[in-house]
């Protein structure tokens, strides 16, 4: 059950990465750039964050 | 025997059809619109009329000498509309593109390279082929996780999203970014979202769900990080 909810949440994760660099894009448009460059750094951390969590990395 | 001679007519008619057609929309809204400017130069709209040559011709002779259509219909139109553009600059520069027109454009081209595509005829039998080597079906070596192609659709509407956007950008420099950036956001969602379809399940049983998520800890910290400065800036100001 509980791998499932990772699985979910790692979706999740994505979805909001889309909506984040929608917002930073369209906050480009609004000629609002820092507002754009903090939206997309925030897109690419969940983009990030979500793949981490589908393979983690292997520890030595 | 006429009748069989008549469909295969009307379907090589429908191939070709389905090769000019989303090539010739392409032409009319990227390259001619800009080419009939008045303020277009000779050697423009003649490159223009090449590419429109390039892309009628391909098609007829595509079935019988594939590789010159192909090197007509792709290179040869693509070419020389590049060349058009390239020739006509100060007219399709960036602060003078209309975003429609630009959309409808971009769409064009879409359509232009499906129809240059082959799929398999509905009724084609691949082993009918005298050249397919015959042996037992391969089985799939694993399958796809519940819900993958949902997963993928959400990242394809995700990569979308931001690309049409970004021509409601209309500060010409600001623009140019905003198509980079709405890009390398559709790159990452389409990368990420079809590792998502696909990987799901692939965990299983080895690696504990406290790993994974601690393995995506340092980004997560950085997001929490960066709402709660976002959050406070709004606050403060």
């Amino acid at each position: 059950m509980m791998p499932k909810a990772v699985d979910a949440l790692s979706i999740s994760l994505m979805v909001l990465a889309a909506v984040a660099f929608s917002i930073g894009v369209f906050s480009l448009g609004n000629r609002q750039d820092l507002a754009a460059l903090y939206w997309l750094a925030v897109g690419g951390l969940l983009l990030r964050a979500s793949t981490d969590m589908l393979r983690p990395k292997s520890r030595k | 025997m006429l009748g069989v001679r008549s469909f295969d007519q009307l379907r090589a008619m429908l191939a070709r059809a389905h090769m000019l057609l989303p090539g010739l929309y392409a032409w009319v809204t990227t390259v001619a619109y800009p080419a009939t400017h008045r303020s277009a130069s000779g050697g423009a709209r003649t490159t223009a009329m090449v590419a429109l040559i390039a892309l009628v011709v391909a098609p007829l002779v595509a079935f019988d000498r594939p590789r010159l259509g192909r090197a007509l219909g792709i290179y040869g139109f693509i070419g020389a509309s590049t060349l058009t553009w390239v020739l006509l600059e100060p007219i399709v520069s960036v602060g003078r593109l209309e975003p429609i027109r630009g959309s409808l454009g971009a769409v064009g081209w879409a359509l232009y390279a499906f129809g240059w595509g082959a799929v398999r005829r509905v009724d084609a039998v691949p082993e009918d082929d005298p050249r397919a080597i015959l042996s037992d079906p391969l089985q799939p070596r694993s399958k796809l996780p519940a819900g993958a192609m949902a997963v993928f659709v959400a990242s394809v509407v995700g990569a979308l999203v931001p690309a049409f956007l970004a021509w409601r950008v209309v500060r010409p420099g600001h623009a140019l970014l905003a198509h980079a950036v709405a890009l390398a956001c559709g790159i990452a969602m389409v990368v990420t979202g079809a590792r998502l379809a696909i990987e799901r399940g692939s965990w299983t049983p080895v690696t504990p769900s406290r790993v994974r998520v601690d393995s995506a800890r340092a980004p997560l910290a950085l997001v929490l990080l960066l709402l709660a400065a976002g959050t406070l800036f709004v606050l403060v100001r």
